[in-house]
């Protein structure tokens, strides 16, 4: 319902609205035009997502080829080496298990998630990877998919481990509270307990919240938060603790993370993640693999 | 798909795409862009069309996806324009330049692009403040306040140059 004082001027921009836009040509082929498009979506998605399923096939079977075999096979059998990503495109970036979950409670049944929205995940974490490894600079190393949380990826490098969180889940009002930045001016700083935020203006002209935090050894972690649609967005890198190498600081300012937000294909991806999420709302998303 | 979910799917676009292509022009201002907003809209309806057609609000659905596929193209043409990869060229009009046309539209141009969503869905497609809010991803109160002064800007634009203020 409109209010009440503003119904006169409603009704007259509505009707002004109606009157330009009645004078618009019939579009010519929308229909055949999107019916051609929408068959090409339908095919990239299954090419990717059977791709996807290729390249795991691949590397297990390239695993399974670097087992030591059972018989000996000969003096000097090969020692069991890790599996490595395969050069050739298209790209597939391993997972890696680094810390299974503790002692998980058997009263706490794990959704079943059906195949073809397992492949349409995996599909959504290797692009979201893909990313990860060609738009963040070098220092952030070889980037690999973290089994425990579907938003979570491992860069790695010789300097040591961070996590690059690449999260895009469904809003939900018993998310994350607002911040001390909520309400300050864009780009003012604000010290909350050892770390800095501050709100960011987006190129869309929508706001968010750009953190710079310290951990108890004082490395730094870089992240943005913002709401994009119906979704929560959470971009972060930051020292990675549980994988048995060095955690390390971000090597990035938060201005960098902000741009990274920006770039066309970290859009066009959490917008997809809006769209079709891939995580679930306000909870940790439970790993969906076995 | 194929068969009769491709006669449902046509038959919903020749319906709802005239819709789509006048709220998306609105959205945009230019009649080629348009046209591409409302195909790109149907495409991913199309692309998805089994879950989409047993959707209770299809409408809505569309509606969601069209706002949301213009707002994703503006910031990456804004991107682009950052970069120097996007040279700014006029708006294409369907034809006839009305003078309520020009005026309405450089009226809604020279909003921000959220307001002027705001603007299009809440006054065009009569949606409701908590509506819009929830589809743009803010406040109520920011719907409100920013709709009143688009509003407020409109009608004054409108009303010095249309023959049809007294409307």
């Amino acid at each position: 319902m409109q209010d009440q004082e503003q119904v006169p001027g409603a009704l007259f921009v509505r009707g002004a609205m109606g009157r330009v836009t009645d004078g618009l040509a019939e579009p010519v082929g929308l229909t055949a035009g999107a019916v051609r498009r929408g068959r090409r979506r339908r095919l990239r998605a299954r090419l990717a997502v059977g791709g996807a399923a290729v390249c795991t096939a691949a590397l297990a079977a390239a695993g399974l080829a670097l087992l030591p075999q059972p018989s000996g096979g000969g003096a000097g059998s090969a020692p069991l080496q890790m599996a490595a990503a395969p050069t050739a495109s298209p790209r597939a970036f391993p997972t890696t298990t680094v810390a299974p979950t503790a002692s998980p409670d058997p009263s706490r049944s794990v959704p079943v998630v059906p195949e073809a929205e397992r492949l349409r995940i995996e599909d959504f974490r290797q692009r979201s990877a893909a990313v990860l490894q060609d738009l963040l600079p070098p220092e952030v190393g070889a980037v690999s998919l973290l089994s425990d949380r579907v938003s979570d990826y491992l860069g790695r490098s010789a300097q040591g481990d961070l996590l690059l969180r690449f999260s895009v889940r469904p809003h939900s009002d018993a998310g994350p509270p607002s911040t001390l930045c909520a309400d300050t001016p864009i780009g003012q700083e604000v010290q909350v307990k050892g770390s800095t935020c501050k709100r960011v203006q987006l190129a869309d002209g929508r706001t968010g919240t750009a953190w710079t935090g310290l951990d108890s050894d004082g490395r730094t972690s870089t992240s943005v938060v913002f709401r994009l649609g119906n979704s929560d967005v959470d971009l972060s890198v930051g020292p990675y603790a549980h994988g048995g190498g060095t955690p390390v600081s971000s090597p990035l300012t938060v201005d960098q993370v902000v741009a990274f937000a920006q770039q066309p294909r970290v859009t066009a991806l959490l917008d997809e993640g809006d769209l079709h999420p891939v995580e679930e709302a306000q909870v940790h998303s439970p790993a969906y693999e076995e | 798909m194929r068969g009769q979910d491709e006669l449902s799917f046509e038959e919903y676009a020749a319906v709802c795409g005239r819709r789509l292509y006048r709220t998306a022009y609105l959205l945009c201002g230019d009649v080629h862009r348009a046209e591409d907003l409302a195909q790109a809209t149907l495409a991913k309806l199309f692309a998805h069309w089994r879950r989409a057609s047993r959707m209770e609000h299809l409408d809505a659905y569309a509606r969601t996806v069209l706002t949301r596929t213009f707002l994703a193209e503006q910031r990456r043409r804004a991107v682009a324009r950052r970069l120097g990869l996007l040279a700014s060229r006029p708006e294409s009009s369907p034809g006839e330049d009305t003078d309520l046309r020009v005026t309405l539209m450089n009226a809604l141009a020279e909003l921000p692009v959220r307001a002027r969503a705001m603007v299009v869905l809440r006054y065009w497609e009569d949606l409701s403040v908590e509506t819009v809010a929830d589809l743009l991803g803010c406040s109520t109160g920011t719907v409100k306040s920013q709709c009143s002064r688009a509003l407020a800007r409109l009608r004054e634009q409108l009303g010095e140059s249309s023959p049809y203020a007294a409307a």
